[in-house]
């Protein structure tokens, strides 16, 4: 059952053996600073916990009454069968477990206090986004067997295997934008796991791996990926930048679930299922909150998702904006594929407790907010960035050759291009909205004379200045009913394209409902 | 040179060996046909008979179900067990008001506990429906006997016939007939995806808004997570029958 209630009784459960696995950690003063800044948690430490999923059975079982988890482990990996049923059993949800290796987290050569504070930082990150968890839903778990593929002995074939469960999305119908034409997140996916089904948009089990490029790019954050989701993703870095801790300089990277440990050592992590998943927005936001660089994992060999390019393309125009914009570009970094050079040493802009401003990652608007957002941060001129990956866009509409008709609006599935009736009729745009994905142009009768055109650019002057006006005519207005009957250019248009032999008087005259009354000329109604 | 055992056997042996060993498949269908009865008889308005039988059939179900812990629909099982093994005949009353109030015809918006009620096209649409669920009852085997549920598409219905497809399952594989099995699992695969997967998840939305807390807000909960669950578990497990090789009667020791 998806829950609504925000108040949520965490249990944080510390694996005794990070003493040793991180020299100089003293888990008692972490465990001690997460008692004190955050009372609705609860905080044991337990040997084993990394190695024998039992240990973590017994201690939910001396913890009773708990809501979430938070395991601060030697090292992580994708949860067990047996870890699972260990949580089941606790009457928790494991797809909300949220597992930090704070042995990872640490940088190599940190002091004792340095390797403490990057502990609790990285711990109350986890603690904000098992908050965030809004519960699942049957059809959000897919059941995947343990070995499977591989040959099944005669004896086996008699038992049931081990299952483990992981995420799939669902789609919100009530936040779904597919009946009014939106297909953003079937167009997404790179498995063809999603297709539109009447008003909603229904998932396919089978072939989804949860990567969450469907999350990412639904302008309605209509997409739940329990575990996964807009809201515990953006919790997380949140609950990072705003932790009360010593730790004065804050990198946070975005690590898809296959990245090797050593790539992201040094590094505060918020998992992703797939680095395609964290839009620019993401980084952007994360830089103007306050963290000191960001990152985002590169993609390894085989990944099914397949978006090595995409992410590789997403961070060079993250950094070619932070450089136009007069910051430092190695503050994006693409691990795994960058050189290993000293993170910048920024001084972070909010910190340490304040309100870090709840900015969205996801969803309608939120790439501009970041971009204005983070080039708030840099003063000077307005900055106009061309880049294939740019997730914003500029529509252009000449007044020659549009004729009104308003397809273009109609097909935006964005709302960036809107139709305004008011004493005439104004086609309306909206930088801020614009996702640069040019379904405008393929429906617009008038593409080939160049009535709209369509550029992936990132124009900082174009968002301040907000929605603007692209196209005005008039609207000629019926003679007997004083409706509408069409703007003046698509009459031009179609007196031109039918030519001398065609009788404008009544089309121009009448609208079409009381055209369909009375012959042409006649003024007789029909019988 | 190998020696050949009776299913009988093989299947004591299996059920001797230590608690945490994986369970055996045909005790795992066996547990489904139980709680999928328990489901269909939960969908209908409650008798002394059912009152005095539910109880026991969640313990029996408790008793042989180790395994669901490591299910998905584990917390939605635990939840209506809580509801359920309690149940005394003094609770008839209450539950039958309950029942009338959330599904019965004089209800405020009576709950629909049947396939059609969730359709929102009329007309040739309603018989669709009702003739695919005939010809699934048909392909099935099974033949309606004097519609004491009054509809076909009742969830009662159609819970019934999972469980009866699961009894199937079950026998097959107590005979060492893991082709058998797989064919009846894929029936039942089929039905759950085609009709309750498309319908539960809507009816138990319902409830959830009207009675958050009560038995039957938590029976049609059980019957959502067991559906869909199956639904996927038993599609991942198709094909395993490919992989290993073995023949459909015979079981040989490795």
């Amino acid at each position: 059952m998806v829950e609504a209630s925000p108040s949520k009784r965490v249990l944080v459960l510390i694996c005794g053996d990070g003493e040793g696995a991180v020299p100089g950690a003293r888990l008692g003063e972490v465990s001690a600073w997460l008692e004190a800044n955050a009372p609705e948690i609860r905080i044991r430490t337990a040997s084993g916990l990394c190695r024998r999923p039992t240990e973590v059975g017994v201690a939910l079982r001396q913890s009773p009454g708990m809501d979430r988890l938070v395991l601060g482990l030697c090292s992580t990996r994708d949860p067990s069968a047996e870890l699972q049923a260990h949580i089941r059993r606790a009457g928790l949800d494991p797809l909300g477990v949220q597992a930090v290796d704070v042995t990872q987290a640490v940088p190599q050569g940190a002091s004792e206090s340095e390797a403490e504070a990057v502990i609790e930082t990285a711990l109350a990150g986890a603690v904000a986004r098992a908050k965030a968890f809004r519960g699942s839903r049957p059809e959000n778990t897919r059941a995947v067997l343990i070995g499977g593929g591989e040959r099944v002995s005669r004896r086996a074939l008699f038992t049931l295997p081990p299952v483990r469960y992981e995420a799939v999305p669902t789609v919100d119908r009530e936040c779904c934008a597919a009946q009014q034409g939106c297909d953003q997140c079937v167009k997404a996916c790179p498995l063809q796991a999603l297709r539109l089904d009447g008003d909603t948009v229904a998932v396919d089990r089978g072939p989804c791996v949860g990567c969450g490029l469907c999350v990412a790019v639904c302008p309605q954050r209509a997409v739940e990926l329990p575990g996964w989701s807009a809201d515990e993703v953006e919790a997380q870095v949140e609950g990072l930048l705003a932790a009360r801790t010593a730790l004065a300089q804050r990198a946070i990277a975005f690590a898809c679930r296959s990245v090797p440990r050593a790539v992201t050592r040094g590094w505060l992590v918020v998992p992703v299922p797939c680095a395609g998943m964290v839009p620019a927005a993401a980084l952007f936001h994360t830089l103007a909150w306050g963290a000191s660089a960001v990152g985002v994992s590169a993609c390894g060999e085989g990944c099914r998702p397949d978006q090595a390019g995409l992410v590789r393309g997403r961070v060079d125009y993250c950094r070619q904006l932070v450089a136009a914009l007069g910051g430092d570009p190695s503050t994006v970094r693409l691990l795994g594929e960058d050189d290993a050079s000293p993170l910048p040493t920024t001084t972070p802009l909010a910190r340490n407790g304040k309100a870090i401003g709840l900015a969205p990652f996801f969803g309608r608007g939120a790439t501009a907010r970041a971009v204005i957002d983070v080039s708030g941060q840099h003063q000077g001129s307005p900055v106009r960035l061309s880049h294939s990956e740019s997730p914003l866009g500029l529509v252009t509409v000449r007044q020659d050759a549009c004729t009104g008709c308003c397809t273009c609006a109609a097909a935006c599935p964005t709302g960036a291009l809107s139709v305004q009736r008011d004493e005439g009729l104004e086609i309306r745009f909206d930088p801020g909205l614009c996702t640069g994905c040019g379904e405008c142009v393929a429906p617009c009768p008038e593409r080939t004379s160049g009535a709209i055109a369509v550029e992936r650019v990132t124009d900082t002057g174009e968002l301040a200045a907000g929605a603007r006006t692209v196209f005005r005519d008039e609207v000629v207005l019926c003679q007997r009913c004083g409706g509408p009957v069409a703007s003046r250019g698509v009459l031009n248009r179609i007196s031109r394209a039918l030519g001398d032999s065609y009788r404008t008087g009544p089309t121009e005259r009448l609208c079409t409902a009381c055209r369909g009354k009375f012959a042409f000329g006649s003024g007789r109604p029909h019988p | 040179m190998t020696r050949r055992t009776t299913v009988t056997q093989a299947q004591t042996r299996q059920r001797t060996e230590n608690r945490a060993s994986p369970p055996f498949m045909g005790d795992v269908a066996r547990w489904r046909q139980g709680a999928y009865r328990l489901l269909s008889a939960l969908l209908m308005p409650p008798s002394p008979q059912s009152i005095d039988a539910l109880p026991r059939a969640v313990r029996f179900l408790d008793d042989h179900g180790a395994w669901t812990v490591a299910s998905a629909f584990h917390g939605a099982w635990q939840r209506l067990a809580s509801e359920t093994r309690g149940l005394v005949c003094e609770d008839l009353p209450v539950l039958q008001a309950e029942y009338a109030a959330l599904f019965g015809p004089g209800a405020h918006s009576p709950i629909p506990l049947y396939e059609t009620g969730y359709l929102t096209a009329g007309g040739s649409a309603l018989g669709e429906a009702l003739a695919s669920l005939e010809r699934a009852y048909a392909a099935g085997g099974v033949r309606l006997g004097g519609h004491q549920h009054g509809r076909p598409d009742h969830g009662a219905v159609e819970l019934e016939f999972v469980s009866f497809l699961c009894g199937r399952e079950a026998d097959a594989w107590d005979a060492g007939a893991p082709a058998a099995a797989s064919a009846a699992s894929d029936r039942q695969r089929r039905f759950l995806e085609a009709h309750l997967c498309w319908w539960i998840p809507s009816a138990a939305w319902l409830l959830a808004e009207r009675d958050q807390d009560g038995l039957y807000a938590a029976a049609v909960g059980m019957a959502h997570s067991l559906t869909v669950h199956d639904a996927d578990l038993l599609r991942v497990l198709e094909g395993r029958d490919g992989r290993s090789g073995c023949g459909p009667t015979d079981v040989e020791d490795e």
